[in-house]
């Protein structure tokens, strides 16, 4: 486990990218930008910020991208050179910036996280009219970074893409990284945001969109029968699962279902049971695909034998639970009775 | 009069499983009462053969082993009435309750006597370990008594309830008499804590009288205790009751467990041009420990005292967890 409030940052190296239709060329640091306490702060927050919402992903081992190989090389010996890998980071970056993918400013940094060395690549977005400084530092090409923090301080806050590596010996290749995409979440293959993941850092998600799915799932599901009391709640949250899963976003947050639609102690409970069930609680790509003969009908079993099967779009119009004495509950069916048989 | 020697017998061979309800009773309420906030032992123990025979004898039992409900048995001891009631909760949370024996139960308005409640029961069954299952069906009693009601309990006790001899009537009527004033003490004590518990800023003050010991462990600057008390009345909301009795051993917990890390943020913080200078109020502490255990319900309660903005830089700071 990492705990990015340990993050520090070392060195931060700027190139400037811009989109190949410009028909510009990069302009590559040759040496580190120097750091004030001012602009180290400054990263610092702005990667633990970042990163709040990432996802867990690994290197893609069949991805052309040149990332997975010279973070590996620079994590293998993490006192060694830096500006030449990142160099080569920010020539990837400009051959991938085709399209409408916006120009902007590659920063690569490198520090520890909990005692860990890591690697960050970090895309900033340029604000219109706000240019970098470029100058001279030992003789060779840096970028100024004073103003920096001045901007984060501003109106609009500047939007991040961010893969951050570090080593995990229970990962093949020994790296696990983080990645966020504040501007466009993670959205259907061949989008703007899948450049970032797949296209440029060449990683995927720790587990397939399914089976993260799929495990969620199950394991909420698991939580609503087992640890609430309520059958009115337990109602309650079935629906608001088998919604937000047949909902077109793209996106599920175990984080923001527990805020949307568990009430009282069943938050602190859910999030407790997800952890100890081995769910992480940070949003994922959603894929309904592996559970979707699930996601017809809500599916009420009674003590006594009654089953009650209801179409999702119905329940809410046409179902009300309500709790009664003891562990009892009543349902209360408001539809028009189209006919009445005999059933084995 | 019945002959003791069969039920005797009978009680012997039963006796262990007795001796271990008592334990795992003992366990069951201890842990409860100490996480609801009460600092007073809670004792259990197996009626022995010898008292077991003599009020087989005394009470003149038909079938002692099915007429005794205190077989196995616990006292819980409190320091007033408003304990009591949390302590009664706890028990009807370990038991199901088949005989709830309190004050109003046991006398009659003109009556003085014996004070304290007494609950029988059996164990709920989903508390019971397997390797304990034989105990499912066995019942136990379970006395709640304040300071107050124990001190004239055992004065009483070997004079009223069991006297070698009798004491003459006015005798009994003075030291039944007592009670009373043991049943004022109790009610008198009760209706202050109510006044003091709801005045305001007195949970605030509490908390605070923690939290400060545990914020001059990071940092050694001083803080504005006004603005602590204010954020505070809006923060007290975010614990249960029991945590909030509890809160001193709760925001402890969290400060030991995350001591290493909170050092590491403070230190940073002091050298930070950039970081909160609420990070340096003991309320940080506060927040911290509901971010991580309970972050949903903060950012409503803290934005009706403070900036969110500050919130956010707090939380940006503790930063994220990946496991």
């Amino acid at each position: 486990m990492i705990d990015t409030a340990f993050l520090e940052v070392v060195k931060v190296i700027i190139h400037d990218v811009p989109n190949v239709r410009d028909g510009s060329i990069p302009v590559l640091s040759e040496i580190e930008s120097p750091l004030t306490d001012r602009v180290t702060s400054y990263f610092v927050r702005k990667i633990k910020q970042s990163l709040e919402k990432a996802s867990r992903v690994v290197f893609n081992l069949e991805s052309a991208s040149p990332v997975p190989e010279l973070v590996r090389s620079y994590l293998s010996s993490p006192d060694g050179r830096v500006i030449s890998p990142s160099q080569k980071a920010a020539r990837h970056l400009h051959a991938c910036q085709k399209g409408n993918i916006d120009p902007g400013l590659l920063a690569v940094v490198v520090g520890t996280v909990d005692k860990m060395p890591y690697l960050a690549l970090m895309k900033l977005e340029r604000e219109q009219g706000v240019n970098l400084e470029q100058q001279e530092h030992e003789g060779k090409t840096t970028f100024n970074l004073e103003h920096l923090p001045n901007l984060m301080l501003g109106e609009n806050t500047k939007l991040f893409k961010i893969g951050l590596f570090y080593p995990d010996v229970s990962i093949s290749d020994g790296v696990a990284g983080l990645v966020c995409d504040h501007q466009k979440g993670f959205s259907p293959a061949g989008s703007v945001a899948q450049f970032w993941l797949e296209g440029y850092l060449g990683s995927r998600r720790r587990e397939s969109p399914e089976a993260t799915t799929e495990r969620t799932f199950h394991a909420i599901e698991r939580f609503i029968n087992e640890r609430v009391d309520s059958d009115e709640h337990k109602a309650r949250y079935e629906m608001a699962l088998m919604t937000e899963m047949v909902s077109s976003s793209p996106q599920f947050s175990p984080i923001d279902f527990i805020t949307n639609h568990v009430v009282g102690p069943d938050r602190r409970a859910l999030r407790e049971s997800l952890k100890e069930q081995g769910i992480s609680l940070q949003p994922f790509r959603k894929d309904a695909a592996l559970i979707a003969p699930r996601l017809r009908h809500i599916r009420i079993n009674f003590e006594r034998g009654t089953k009650l099967f209801v179409p999702i779009a119905e329940y809410e119009k046409s179902v009300t639970l309500v709790d009664g004495e003891g562990k009892r509950a009543k349902v209360v069916i408001d539809d028009v009775v189209k006919d009445i048989s005999g059933k084995q | 009069m019945i002959d003791p020697d069969p039920h005797i017998r009978a009680y012997k061979d039963v006796l262990e499983k007795y001796v271990r309800l008592a334990s795992l009773l003992e366990h069951l309420l201890s842990f409860r009462i100490r996480e609801s906030g009460i600092r007073h032992p809670v004792t259990a123990r197996a009626k022995d053969v010898g008292s077991f025979a003599k009020k087989a004898v005394r009470k003149g039992y038909v079938n002692p082993l099915e007429d005794m409900t205190d077989l196995a048995a616990a006292r819980i001891m409190v320091a007033n009435l408003v304990q009591a009631k949390v302590a009664k909760q706890v028990v009807w949370d370990v038991l199901t309750v088949e005989d709830d024996v309190g004050i109003s139960k046991r006398h009659k308005p003109y009556e003085m006597g014996y004070l304290g409640a007494n609950y029988v029961g059996r164990i709920k069954a989903e508390l019971i370990p397997a390797s304990a299952s034989d105990l499912v069906d066995l019942r136990c009693e379970v006395q709640i008594h304040t300071r107050a009601q124990n001190l004239w309990s055992d004065m009483a006790h070997p004079f009223l309830y069991k006297p070698d001899i009798q004491p003459p009537a006015e005798v009994q009527r003075e030291l039944y008499g007592l009670s009373v004033f043991v049943e004022t003490f109790d009610t008198v004590l009760e209706r202050a804590l109510g006044v003091i518990y709801n005045s305001p800023g007195y949970q605030e003050a509490t908390m605070l009288r923690s939290l400060d010991k545990m914020y001059y462990q990071f940092a050694d600057t001083s803080y504005d205790d006004q603005l602590t008390l204010q954020v505070l009345g809006a923060l007290k909301a975010l614990y249960t009751p029991g945590e909030l009795n509890n809160f001193g051993m709760l925001i402890g917990q969290f400060v030991g467990s995350e001591s290493e890390k909170l050092s590491y943020l403070f230190s940073h913080g002091q050298t930070d041009e950039l970081c909160t200078p609420f990070l340096f109020q003991p309320e940080s502490l506060v927040v911290f420990e509901r971010l991580e255990h309970d972050p949903d319900t903060l950012e409503t309660a803290w934005s009706s005292v403070m900036p969110l903005g500050v919130l956010e830089d707090l939380r940006i700071m503790w930063g994220t967890k990946f496991g």
